[in-house]
């Protein structure tokens, strides 16, 4: 081979914008199918854009979304976090138990948030560290976590204490739960705000390229010198602090920290975020497209209630849409593997 | 290679069981004289025979599930198939108006479905089983919830009642069954070629894809096994509960897994058996009724459960991990 | 020039086993260095020390003029070294230019990314070294070649004065091969070094300025690139003179008028390209092939244990549709797994279960294992094949490398087969065990069974085969019969650029 073969250099434009090439995107998919199931919504149900529903979206939609951006991360490296739901009930219980004592709302809130931390941190010592089923473990302590939420309630009826609005109960935390901007709740804020920050840094920052590197192919990353472990650890500790948050949050708009708080979210949040583009075997998915996953079930869970559609039916389609997503993840995944060899 | 730690390699004979399960019986015998010396309502008739009726059906439900384990694989929707055979039992006779006997076959037959379609995912899509089963699960539990809120406020027929408290020669008739199937298994377990061959697809199915064993097929039939014997329990305790119950099933494949794990199941697939399973039923039973008997807060149960769990598992990957799982 | 790199009576032990014997050569600033040797000639050692993945056991490595005192792949980046691993460390779910850059050069004041500048900066690399390959595209979505050549562009930056290839051209075709040459003689125009391990010789003749021969762990020789010809390198790669011809075994009791299993126009997903081959009755056909030949991926189709995307088998006369291990087990075919500790045995089970794995079925009576028959026929195969263990309940976990093959031996003889697919029969087993397998397989063939023997050792072919085939870039390029057999004819099929 000569040299003079290398003539003047080609440049390759970047790659244009095909239909297929667009529909390939899983926000694209996902954006679409929110939007019919939006108008489904707005011509089928005259009591979707009532003021009312609107609002109670907004609540719901809000602490959904702050999982979903701790899901996200910890799907982009790799793993991912069964227990969020019991993280919520316990931070919740916890940040009120604090409160009834007579301790200010920042005291209460530093609390809830550290019982978030201490839970991301036991998984993800487990999970990344010691290398146990991410699976397992999660579980677990969504079994513990739970169990300790019913032991301080006791058993039974809740207690006085659990109740928020009461007037000796510092109504700075009270607000948390009930302030709006405008028409717009504060945790819906919170939300749009967090979750933008996130997608841009997952999509634009070292540290974000840095997640999708561990997730994609730890070997390889590690050899880079990346310390996969502890930005998984990282990520476990953001999701129990979002949990938190997202937990307390209910508490204060409730009124209430039952024990039912986060009951049977995590799983919803898993499928949102699947739906969203992201994936078990780890190295994909955006808080985007998991923010779409969110208004999905959100908007599935709602039409639920305008149409009057029993909650046992909502399991049922929110399980077939599980095993469908998780089906087609892992057939991706293996056709991804073949390709690759 | 000599140099390895031998003593954790189980060679497939009566010695090899013996030890690895050996940890086991000496611990749930321990906890029995505890609790029997201790407590006086421990020994007392009705506390050992109401703990014997339930590990029984419990037994029953968890020998399909046990080989899923052995496989390398789990089924997470156990609990829920369990429940759905249960309701659906109670449903098809109350507001569909069968008989005893062509009601529980018929959701039995569903059950057994529910296990295929697991089976058959898993096996053809190469899908994560613990991801599947869970889908599985919710869309399951969606199900039972329809068929109990049919159900509510009404009591099950009365034959269906008197079933699970059949009795034969004295003794509840599940508790017949349950050792009989018990024994047989565990002979099985030893002796049989088609199961011999199971236990060698767990331990390395490339190995035994070489010697022509057919991996697919045994994942296959394994969820179907424990769809189905995860029926036959929900169907027992249906009858037991007399009437229908949205909690029926829940976290059960929880409790399920502990048990396999604890006797000897891993989640490196290989290991394990329903003499194990049971072993660790009964171990958790006994831990469970102490508690009880302690007075200690039934809530903390979920948390014993949760910590042994993890315990457990822990364990298992010390032990059984192999390089480069 | 001066030298860049210099190893200094290196040897290298992992326990027993020796991989590299006092080996000394240097590698200069600026020259295509070759490294060239069969399998098990201690390459893959000599580029794990010079990258500074491991140390030696004995000697020194002096870099610029520096002896190393530690040896870790950061050391070695702060030298100036890169290495590109066959397996490649690439990220599928990202796009080409975040694979080039990984480390993100390109932000701006906030710290955030540049999509913008990351891209030109990708499309200035490509372009460099005159590839079409667009800078946004997922990597997912290139050949194996072009994810291998992206690669090796990661490593390339300005501080780079020595990259280590790996067996680079085995996974490319012939444009994607030139492109890399190219790619090599341009770092070299820019003063750097290449260390270029290859099975190539027409490839290693074309760009290297030198080339060093390993063989056995051994330094044989540092030959200056000029006026070589493969014969020269062949024979220094296998060594042996011509005089020394290794015993090949008495004439061939085999039976050219049965065919006992033949495969047509055979080709594979992984890129295997319409094999057709016979194996006789009671012959040992050889097969041989270096990295990336083709030859393991055959010998996996021809057990069925891979799905063929075109082709047929047969069995003496029967074509054997929708192959699958099972099927081929029950037409007659047995097969060797060619890496013992990934398949082939089930380490942590009993001799006996390993041995009649394949035949449970047939010794058992309404489906329970009678396990009379099950220890006889343990031992039986036990003692055949001299299988030293503590008892037939052991297992393969505690028994040698030797041993550990006797088993799976074992275990492929228990149906009784008509023809044994055999995949590397001795690797990694001790001489004595390797004259003992090659004696039972010889046996085989006398008693009638037909073997086909996938090996990477040269001289075992040459002692048991009565045939040998030799593959190269996914096709067949040669049949070696009886005294044509030996290690320069194989190698220079192998490795060269002939058709035989």
């Amino acid at each position: 081979m000569s040299a003079e073969a290398v003539a003047t250099p080609k440049t390759v434009p970047a790659q244009s914008i095909t239909l297929s090439r667009l529909l390939a995107q899983p926000e694209v998919t996902a954006g679409i199918v929110v939007a019919v199931l939006l108008l489904v919504l707005v011509f089928g149900s005259p009591f979707f854009l009532n003021a009312n529903n609107l609002a109670s979206l907004q609540t719901s939609i809000g602490p959904m979304v702050l999982l979903a951006i701790g899901m996200t991360v910890l799907f982009v490296t790799g793993t991912f976090d069964l227990s969020i739901g019991a993280t919520m009930a316990l931070a919740g219980l916890v940040a009120t138990w604090l409160l009834s004592a007579g301790l200010p709302w920042q005291v209460a809130m530093i609390g809830g948030v550290g019982v978030g931390a201490i839970v991301g941190v036991f998984n993800g010592v487990l999970v990344s560290y010691v290398g146990l089923n991410p699976l397992i473990v999660t579980l677990g302590a969504l079994y513990v976590l739970r169990g300790l939420v019913d032991l301080m309630i006791g058993g039974g009826r809740p207690q006085p204490w659990m109740y928020v609005s009461g007037p000796e109960v510092d109504p700075g935390y009270y607000a948390f739960g009930s302030l709006h901007i405008g028409p717009l709740h504060i945790i819906l804020l919170l939300a749009i705000v967090l979750a933008l920050g996130a997608d841009v840094i997952l999509r634009r920052h070292p540290i974000g390229r840095l997640l999708y590197l561990a997730g994609d192919n730890p070997d390889a990353a590690r050899s880079l010198g990346i310390p996969v472990r502890r930005l998984q650890l990282a990520g476990f500790v953001l999701c129990g602090v979002l949990a938190a948050i997202a937990g307390m949050f209910i508490a204060a708009r409730t009124g209430l920290a039952s024990r039912h708080i986060g009951s049977g979210v995590e799983l919803q949040i898993i499928i949102a975020c699947l739906v969203g583009g992201a994936s078990i075997a780890g190295g994909r998915g955006s808080v985007l497209g998991s923010v779409l996953g969110v208004l999905f079930i959100t908007l599935v869970n709602n039409a639920f209630n305008l149409f009057e559609v029993a909650a046992e039916w909502q399991k049922v389609v929110v399980g077939s849409v599980l095993i469908s997503v998780v089906v087609s993840d892992g057939w991706r995944s293996l056709r991804r593997a073949r390709r690759g060899k | 290679m000599a140099a390895t730690d031998q003593s954790m390699s189980v060679p497939f004979n009566l010695r090899g069981f013996a030890a690895s399960g050996g940890i086991l019986v000496a611990a749930v015998l321990l906890l029995f004289v505890f609790l029997a010396v201790t407590k006086a309502q421990f020994s007392a008739y009705n506390n050992l025979y109401s703990l014997a009726f339930a590990l029984s059906i419990d037994a029953i439900a968890i020998f399909g599930f046990t080989y899923v384990m052995v496989l390398g694989e789990i089924d997470l929707s156990v609990g829920a198939v369990y429940a759905l055979a249960g309701t659906l039992t109670g449903w098809l006779l109350k507001v569909g108006g069968l008989d005893l006997y062509p009601a529980i076959v018929l959701a039995l037959c569903v059950a057994t479905a529910v296990g295929f379609a697991n089976g058959f995912l898993v096996t053809r899509f190469k899908v994560n089983s613990l991801m599947l089963t869970i889908g599985t699960l919710i869309l399951v539990q969606g199900v039972v919830g329809v068929l109990a809120t049919d159900l509510v406020g009404g009591v099950y027929p009365r034959d269906f009642r008197l079933l699970a408290k059949t009795r034969w020669f004295g003794i509840n008739a599940t508790i017949i069954v349950a050792g009989f199937a018990l024994a047989v298994l565990v002979f099985l377990q030893l002796r049989s070629s088609l199961f011999r061959k199971m236990y060698l697809v767990g331990e390395n199915s490339e190995t035994a894809r070489i010697y022509g064993i057919r991996t697919d097929a045994f994942k296959l039939w394994a969820f179907v096994a424990s769809a189905f014997f995860a029926g036959v329990g929900g169907v027992l305790t249906a009858s037991r509960l007399t009437h229908a119950s949205t909690d029926m099933g829940v976290g059960l494949e929880f409790t399920y897994v502990t048990a396999a794990i604890l006797g000897g199941a891993s989640l490196y697939g290989g290991r394990g058996g329903v003499g194990g399973s049971v072993l660790g039923l009964l171990f958790l039973a006994l831990i469970l009724n102490g508690l009880v008997m302690y007075n200690v807060n039934p809530l903390a149960q979920q948390v014993a459960i949760g910590v042994l769990l993890i315990c457990a598992v822990l364990v298992d990957m010390i032990i059984n991990k192999k390089e480069g799982a | 020039m001066p030298d860049l790199v210099e190893l200094r009576h290196v040897s290298k032990s992992y326990g027993p086993v020796q991989a590299l014997k006092d080996v000394s050569f240097s590698i200069r600033a600026g020259e295509v260095h070759a490294l060239l040797g069969e399998n098990g000639a201690g390459k893959s050692t000599t580029m794990r020390v010079v990258r500074g993945e491991t140390a030696p056991s004995k000697g020194e490595v002096v870099v610029a003029g520096q002896t190393l005192t530690r040896f870790s792949p950061a050391v070695s980046d702060d030298l100036g070294i890169a290495m590109v691993h066959q397996e490649l460390a690439i990220f599928n779910g990202l796009t080409v230019a975040e694979n080039l850059a990984p480390d993100l050069p390109t932000r701006n004041r906030a710290g955030f990314v540049n999509r913008k500048a990351l891209n030109e900066f990708a499309t200035a690399k490509l372009n460099l070294f005159n590839l079409i390959i667009a800078p946004d595209q997922l990597m997912s979505s290139l050949t194996t070649g072009q994810k291998q050549i992206v690669e090796i562009l990661r490593t390339i930056s300005e501080s780079r004065r020595l990259i280590i290839l790996d067996e680079p051209t085995s996974s490319l075709n012939a444009q994607e091969t030139e492109t890399l040459l190219d790619l090599i003689k341009s770092l070299r125009a820019e003063g750097k070094s290449v260390l270029f391990v290859s099975h190539r010789i027409p490839e290693v003749l074309e760009i290297s300025d030198r080339i060093t021969v390993l063989r056995d762990g051994e330094y044989i020789e540092t030959l200056e690139n000029a006026g070589l010809t493969e014969a020269d390198l062949v024979q220094r790669m296998v060594g042996r003179d011509m005089g020394e011809l290794h015993r090949r075994r008495a004439s061939s009791g085999a039976n050219r008028d049965i065919v006992a299993f033949g495969a047509k126009g055979v080709s594979g997903v992984g890129g295997l390209n319409d094999v057709t081959l016979d194996l006789y009755q009671g012959e040992v056909l050889g097969v041989f092939g270096l990295e990336g030949s083709g030859a393991s991926e055959l010998s996996r189709l021809l057990f069925g244990l891979d799905v063929p995307a075109a082709g047929t088998l047969h069995v003496k006369e029967n074509v054997v549709p929708n192959p699958t291990p099972l099927k081929m087990i029950d037409a007659g075919v047995t097969y060797l797994s060619p890496d013992r500790s990934e398949s082939g045995l089930f380490k942590y089970r009993a001799l006996t279960d390993n041995i009649t794995a394949p035949v449970l079925s047939r010794l058992s009576r309404m489906g329970l294992i009678r396990r009379t028959k099950v220890q006889d026929t343990s031992r039986a195969y036990s003692d055949r094949f001299e299988i030293k263990a503590g008892g037939l309940a052991s297992t393969p976990a505690s028994l040698s490398g030797g041993n550990q093959q006797k088993v799976m031996m074992a275990a492929c003889l228990t149906p009784d087969p008509d023809v044994v697919i055999v995949n590397e029969p001795t690797r990694g087993v001790d001489v004595g065990a390797k004259a003992e397998m090659h004696r039972k397989l010889i046996e085989l063939a006398e008693n009638g069974t037909s073997v086909m023997v996938f090996s990477s050792e040269l001289p075992e072919l040459v002692s048991l085969c009565d045939r040998v085939i030799v593959m190269r870039s996914n096709r067949i390029v040669g049949e070696l019969i009886g005294d044509e057999i030996t290690e320069d004819s194989a190698m220079t099929l192998a490795a060269g650029s002939a058709v035989h």
